[in-house]
């Protein structure tokens, strides 16, 4: 009892002096946590101002808010997008213990994320001054897809996936591409380290956040691979202090396989037709007795039978006219594609308790192709603990993340001509032509060799390309608070990734008999010997990769005097990649019993038909490479009166670049910016604005070419075996020394202002920025004399303008909800240095990079276009202004200023508009695409491919075909003999480019959701059961062509996915 | 350094303090590159002789060797067709000629072997004498390139005067900043010829490996040189000194493949690297070498007496208009032989002892090496007494055995250019319109192309 009083005199005590202290200073220090009134989890990001001083605190990323100094009666507004606003005054909040305030969930949250992660720490977003786009989860799981990396499209500002020509090498463009052949793709960070796996190896439904850095102030911090934009991705985490959620996400997603007919294709009928006036014009003639016994089609084989007398006229007829009732797209639309299906599972379970928060999951991927037998699966697995000591002081974390994938891609299309048959008419596989001509490989069997027809049907699941793949990364942290206002972090990754193809071509496959045949030896006396044996051939490769990845850290959060706050970060990391790689061929392979044969891979053979000497094929090839970075790094920022914001960041890379010049190894890089909030501002009053915020940034980021080098260096290879000396060792040289070599720099100025109307009606940001690319690597012409006709080094830069806009808006907020997300990106490239003249040839090829002065690296160039000539429907140029044919003197007097320039080739704009409509659980959505401000060039007839007998365009059918006809079309005539230029003069004119600006729909996602809150019966936390269409269609285009512009062949496939979530 | 990799903790640690541990940093990022520095490195880029063993494979459709039809000359190129047709301005669209630039890639090459060979020291006596032998090596190979260049691009030597004229740029480095304008043929000559003489001092006597420079192929060269200079003694002395190491004719009687004739397209009967073989270089391949439209001049096959093994093993059976194709290649396969055969240091012998006046020996010299082309016994040694008639004579026989080798037969056009009895080729006539190269000696050479002329200050 006694005790009890004395506990109860010292807490009135306590109390009291509390109450007194109080009263003197007028002040309270208080801490609260922000949480969700729907299932209790904290809100990082979520603002808290005190209504009299407008002074805002920005809850961390437990949820947590300190405020050190504030009148008990002050009233505070906590807001979090996406949740109503609340209002709450300090002392209710100090009543009670471990004061927390709760945020109810709008019926459906906007898309605002505040703490951005640099991958080396998180920012709030309103302390950051350089530029950031960050997509959450929600947005990552609103598509369909296998891949991560898909999920950015068309929702990413800035960040536009390339199409058309050249894009194969840089699949994603963030701002521009400011480097002409460097590194053209962003840097990938996942969980806080540079990903050198392949990105298809992230499971996007582990995925928390993707974080796009933009300028130099948010990447520079990544140094010497930052040029190019970073994406930095984290995955989930667990909570601390929530309980076990468990969630459950599966989907089909089934997408068309391709539509060969939306290809312009000419009538079948009339390209026999041609093949014939060309085969009675002798043009085949030089190819009929060719040693390599060339394939001829079967049209050109039927006549030669008929000219040689083995046929007779009825006979060829009868054939021809069979031929002209085919359609190769139509078998193979019939009886080799097929729809793609993609399935996809994954549960996640994550939680945590007062000290220890974990996230696992495992996830399944399946994917058919749309060619048979053909599929990959992606098995995922991964496990995140985190730890901290009871005071706070140290925390600990370890996580493993595993991915096995396979990829079987056995199965290869076959290339026919548009009249050959799968099948014929009882359905029995037939062969199509392809290597030699029918006549050669009908002889075959009566020279004794195997048989050498090619069945594609038959081919199908006979060889399997299997490759497998398994990735596994570590991760171990470690974090102390050595004062409140200092923590130390240790970091390091172990990552590994094991690669094994095996590719199996059984005795049957059309390979093996191929190559078995070519390296039969027939003595005089006709007995036959086998160098490659009769049987499978088995090619395996085997490559691993590993890597240590670490990291010290030291962080710098201090406030003083309220007014001043500092934080920071300084550390250095290291980073070694070491990898290699194995690969060997097995000759007369039988999988059942797994024996293969010896072969000779010394002797040189006599292969057939050409007579040629080469010795057999050998597969063995090795590689090791080793990538080693040092780094050093830091990141300050320095806030006033939380308004006023400066901000800064070196870092120092170094690396094993070969042949750099030891003081050229090391790259400075750095950045600095200002921000300014302007609605904290006294003055600022306008209620219509609450939110203004004005930043801009200045600096460096670097970009790395390997294959260039200061010295001379010199490549080791084995001589290939149909080389003079082969399988020996000999070198070749890589590259002429070039001591002046450097790194590229990206300059990048940025300038930004961020805006959030009255009651969140509209918020964004606009921001403008120009990219300065120097010290490019880039070619200059040189003399051949010299040994090579260009040579490589730091001689080209870029500039790149640009703006990028960001809106979001929710005009409706009932019970139905209606929310607008609109970006719109403006990209001005320039090529501004390059020391190459241009050729004019080059430019208007349209399939090489040709940098010229002043225009963007990818442009649209065109010949002057003079109609047709009236009398034969030759195509013209312009020679001296005037229309002529003479195709060589028009092309030798091109030059780059006589040529048309229409423009870019990339889209100069681009943005998406997506509206989401919800009520209750059922919600809506689709993204309007578009692409603006470029240009194309259509595919048209091609007579070089004609004249040779190959299939052309649909356009042959509006050929020039009698005089007068120039009046009405500007399809030029039929020639009987293969002209490039006079080719080119016509495909390559201006008449050919089209505008490429157009609007797609791109998707459409309907998904119902119920949560237990609403209906008490189910017995789930919540469930979700959607679905979502991609490639919807083109929506308006600027071209009056019936194509799409960005794919001209064959549309992009549409697919259509359902999916369940449910969360436990 | 995988050592060092398991102590990673240790070194890594190490790294942080210091910053940049050079060591660590000095790492190859692959091991198939290097900075080339070593003998074994310097060999290896000998050792790439797919290149390096190559000759221009161009050219040699300007000589009378080759003939074809309309249908063969449309299949071909534009390039291609002009060069058939003589035009002078054979560069594609992006200004280049590979002609020019080929030569002078491989001799980058060499130039840098040159180079680093300058910069080590050897420490053996082994090491010396690999060092001399790497460098006779590529001193050959960059002789025969620039000898290669000289048959293309610079004026026919006609007069004296015709050596001082300018013209190819003689690069003797590797440096990417020394720009090397035109210097006169002599200079060039004189330059190859010293080469030459220097790298004879370290070449084995004649190779094993016939892909590989010898001293007899040192003399060979040396001595088709001389012919070009019309140096006769010197072709001599160059031919004698070969055939001194290497005098083993192929006797065609020999070749298996005689029981197989006629011999169709795919078939070559020559083995690859037979004792006729002094050097193995092949041209470039070509498509025009190899279309069944490229036939042989009709006018050179029916030199061919038919006890003459040649006509049964160099072409094809006549198809129904008398055309032949050419299957005797030496390099056994399709490619166009352009190195040296003893064949022709026989001929080159035969042809400086009769231009010397040693009648006799000359004409004892040609029919030795007749005997080994025709069917056993069944040649009868030719007796000329006239020194004219017995160049004749000879200039016929190497007209006969070296067809179809590269540039053989477009240097000797060149030759013949101060030679009144020649009369130049005969015309071509294309879709019915007649082309001639006539005589004039700047036909017989071509346009140096725009890629160099543009570029290049010293023009």
């Amino acid at each position: 009892m006694n005790l009890l009083i004395k506990h109860a005199i010292i807490l009135v005590f306590l109390v009291g002096i509390t109450a007194g202290g109080l009263c003197a200073r007028q002040t309270v220090a208080f801490t609260a946590r922000i949480l969700s009134a729907q299932d209790s989890l904290p809100l990082p990001g979520a603002t808290v101002k005190v209504a009299s001083t407008n002074e805002v605190t920005i809850s961390d990323g437990e949820g947590l808010v300190r405020i050190t100094q504030i009148d008990p009666e002050a009233m505070l507004v906590v807001s979090f997008l996406g949740f109503r606003t609340e209002e709450v005054v300090v002392r209710n909040l100090l009543a009670v213990e471990g004061p927390a305030i709760y945020l109810e969930e709008e019926a459906r949250g906007l898309d605002e994320v505040t703490v951005l992660s640099t991958g080396f720490q998180e920012i709030p977003k309103e302390r950051a001054t350089g530029s950031f786009v960050q997509v959450d989860r929600e947005l990552i799981n609103r598509k369909v897809s296998t891949g991560l990396l898909d999920r950015l499209e068309d929702v990413t500002p800035s960040l536009i996936f390339n199409r058309g020509t050249g894009s194969a090498e840089d699949p994603i463009t963030i701002r521009g591409r400011n480097t002409l052949f460097a590194e053209t793709q962003p840097l990938i960070i996942v969980d806080n380290f540079p990903y050198d796996g392949p990105i298809e190896n992230i499971n996007p439904n582990d995925v928390e956040s993707i974080t796009v850095l933009r300028d130099a102030a948010a990447a520079s911090i990544w140094g010497a691979r930052s040029g190019n934009g970073v994406i930095v991705i984290k995955t989930k985490t667990g909570q601390f202090n929530v309980p076990m959620q468990v969630s459950i996400n599966s989907n089909v997603n089934i997408v068309q396989k391709p539509d060969l007919f939306a290809r312009q294709q000419m009538d079948i009928g009339e390209l026999i037709e041609v093949e014939e006036m060309l085969f009675l014009n002798g043009n085949f003639d030089p190819w009929i007795n060719l040693a390599s016994q060339a394939p001829l089609s079967p049209v050109i084989e039927t006549l030669l039978a008929h000219r040689e007398g083995n046929i007779s006229e009825t006979e060829k007829n009868a054939a021809l006219t069979r031929f002209a009732a085919y359609d190769s797209r139509k078998a193979l639309m019939e009886d080799f594609y097929q729809n793609a299906v993609n399935q996809q599972y994954s549960l996640g379970i994550n939680g945590g308790t007062d000290r220890y928060r974990y996230s696992a999951s495992v996830g399944f991927d399946h994917n058919s192709h749309t060619l048979p037998e053909n599929w990959n699966t992606r098995y995922t697995v991964s496990l995140q603990n985190d730890w901290k000591s009871a005071d706070g002081r140290l925390d600990l974390g370890a996580s493993v993340y595993w991915a096995h994938s396979e990829n079987e891609t056995g199965t290869e299309l076959p290339t026919m001509m548009p009249y050959e048959r799968l099948r014929d008419n009882d359905g029995v596989p037939l062969a199509i032509v392809k290597d030699f001509n029918t006549r050669y490989v009908s002889q075959l069997p009566e020279m004794g060799l195997l048989n050498g027809t090619y069945v594609p049907l038959r081919e199908i699941g006979l060889s399997s390309n299997l490759s497998r793949q398994a990735d596994t990364r570590l991760n171990f942290s470690l974090g102390y608070k050595i004062t409140p206002w200092l923590r130390a972090t240790a970091r390091y990754q172990y990552w590994a990734n094991s690669r094994e193809t095996r590719f199996h071509q059984p005795a049957e496959s059309y390979y093996s008999r191929w190559l078995v045949n070519r390296y039969t030896q027939t003595t005089p006396e006709g007995e036959l010997s086998y160098p490659v044996p009769i049987g499978g051939i088995l090619d395996q490769y085997n490559g691993s990769s590993s890597g240590h990845y670490l990291r010290g850290q030291m962080n710098i959060d201090h406030t003083w005097k309220a007014d001043h706050e500092v934080h920071g970060i300084v550390g250095a990391e290291v980073k070694g990649i070491a990898a290699h790689s194995s690969a060997a061929r097995y000759y007369g392979y039988d999988d059942e019993f797994a024996l293969s044969l010896p072969v000779d891979y010394i002797t040189r053979y006599r292969i057939n038909p050409t007579n040629g000497l080469s010795t057999i094929p050998n597969g063995d090839d090795h590689s090791g490479t080793i990538d080693r970075f040092v780094s050093a790094f830091t990141n300050m920022s320095y806030s006033y009166k939380k308004r006023y914001i400066f901000t800064a960041s070196a870092r120092k890379d170094a690396s094993n670049l070969f042949g750099v010049n030891a003081n050229q190894r090391a790259v400075p890089l750095w950045s600095s910016g200002l921000g300014w909030i302007l609605s904290q501002e006294k003055f600022y009053h306008s209620q219509l604005l609450p939110f203004l915020k004005l930043r801009t940034t200045v600096g460096y980021n670097g970009n790395v070419d390997k294959s260039i080098s200061a010295f001379t260096t010199a490549s080791y290879y084995i001589t290939s075996n149909n080389t003079l000396n082969p399988g020996e060792r000999a070198a070749s040289i890589r590259n002429p020394p070039n001591p002046d070599l450097r790194w590229e720099k990206i300059k990048i100025w940025n300038l930004a202002l961020d805006f959030g109307f009255k009651n969140e009606l509209l918020d964004g940001s606009v921001e403008f920025y120009v990219k300065n690319g120097q010290d490019l690597i880039g070619d200059i012409l040189t003399p051949p004399s010299l040994g090579m006709s260009q040579f490589r080094g730091n001689f080209a830069s870029t500039r790149t303008k640009g703006l990028d806009f960001e809106l979001r808006s929710s005009p409706i907020r009932k019970a139905i909800r209606w929310d607008i997300n609109y970006f719109h990106s403006l990209v001005r490239e320039e090529v501004t240095e390059f020391g190459v003249e241009p050729r004019a040839t080059n430019m208007l090829s349209g399939l090489l990079v040709v940098p010229v002065k002043g225009n963007p690296l990818f442009s649209v160039y065109s010949y002057p276009w003079g109609g047709l000539d009236p009398d034969t429907g030759d195509p013209r140029g312009l020679l001296d202004g005037e229309p002529s044919t003479d195709y060589s003197a028009i092309r030798g007097s091109l030059t780059p200023e006589n040529i048309v320039f229409h423009g870019s080739a990339r889209p100069t704009s681009f943005g998406s508009f997506r509206n989401t409509v919800s009520y209750k659980g059922l919600s809506l959505s689709f993204n309007i695409s578009y692409r603006l401000g470029y240009y194309f060039r259509r595919n048209t007839v091609d007579y070089v491919d004609l004249v040779n007998g190959r299939m052309t365009h649909s356009d042959y059918h509006l050929r020039w075909t009698k005089p007068g006809d120039e009046n009405i079309t500007q399809v030029p005539s039929m020639p009987l003999r293969h002209n490039s230029n006079r080719h080119a003069i016509y495909a390559q004119s201006e008449i050919m480019v089209e505008r490429g600006d157009h609007v797609r729909l791109q998707d459409f996602r309907i998904a119902y959701r119920m949560s237990r809150k609403d209906f008490h019966l189910i017995p789930f936390r919540s469930i979700e059961i959607y679905s979502y269409v991609n490639n919807l269609g083109i929506l308006w285009k600027k071209t009056k062509q019936p194509i799409d512009p960005d794919f001209q062949n064959i549309p992009p496939a549409r697919s259509i996915a359902a999916g369940l979530k449910i969360d436990l | 350094m995988n050592k060092k990799y398991n102590y990673f903790g240790i070194w890594l640690s190490l790294a942080f303090l210091a910053f940049s541990c050079e060591s660590y940093l000095d790492e190859r990022p692959s091991k198939a590159i290097v900075v080339p520095q070593t003998l074994e490195d310097l060999e290896s880029i000998l050792n790439a002789v797919d290149v390096l063993n190559s000759g221009d494979g161009f050219g040699m459709l300007m000589s009378d060797d080759i003939y074809t039809t309309d249908n063969g000359w449309i299949s071909w190129n534009e390039q291609t067709r002009n060069g058939y047709l003589w035009k002078s301005n054979l560069s594609n669209a992006r200004g280049s000629l590979d002609s020019w630039s080929a030569p002078y890639s491989r001799i980058f090459r060499l130039n840098v072997v040159l180079d680093e060979l300058e910069q080590f020291t050897p420490k053996t006596q082994a090491e010396k004498m690999k060092v001399d032998e790497i460098k006779a090596t590529a001193l050959f190979y960059r002789a025969y390139q620039y000898f290669d260049l000289l048959q293309l691009f610079s004026h026919p030597l006609i007069g004296s005067a015709d050596l001082d004229r300018k013209a190819v740029p003689l690069k003797l480095s590797s440096k990417m900043d020394d720009i090397q304008g035109p210097v006169p043929s002599v200079q060039i000559y004189t330059r190859i010829i010293a080469d030459l003489n220097s790298a004879s001092q370290y070449l084995p006597e004649k190779s094993e490996d016939v892909l590989r420079p010898s001293k007899t192929a040192c003399f060979g060269l040396l001595a088709k040189i001389y012919l070009q200079l019309k140096d006769y003694p010197m072709v001599l002395q160059h031919a004698e000194k070969a055939l001194e190491i290497k005098p083993e004719l192929l006797d065609f009687n020999t070749v298996e493949a005689l029981v197989d004739v006629p011999l169709s397209r795919t078939q070559y009967p020559f083995p690859s690297f037979n004792q006729e073989v002094v050097i193995h270089i092949q041209a470039v391949s070509n498509t025009f070498q190899n279309s069944a439209l490229t036939y042989v001049e009709k006018d050179i096959y029916d030199l061919f007496h038919e006890n003459d093994i040649r006509k049964y093993l160099y072409f094809t059976a006549p198809d129904t208009e008398g055309n032949v194709n050419f299957i005797g290649h030496l390099t056994g396969t399709y490619l166009v032989f352009s190195g040296i055969s003893v064949g022709e240091l026989y001929l080159m012998k035969a042809e400086a002892l009769a231009r010397t006046e040693k009648l006799t020996e000359a004409l004892a010299v040609i029919n030795e090496f007749l005997s080994n082309r025709y069917f056993i016994d069944s040649y009868s040694p030719a007796v000329i007494q006239n020194e004219k008639e017995l160049v004749e004579f000879i200039l016929t026989e190497r007209r006969k055995e070296l067809v179809f080798r590269g540039l053989s037969r477009w240097r000797d056009m060149r030759r013949f250019l101060s030679d009144n009895d020649w009369e130049g080729p005969k015309a071509r006539v294309i879709e019915g319109q007649r082309y001639e190269l006539g005589k004039s000696p700047l036909r017989y050479m071509l346009e140096i192309p725009p890629n160099e002329l543009e570029l290049n200050s010293g023009f």
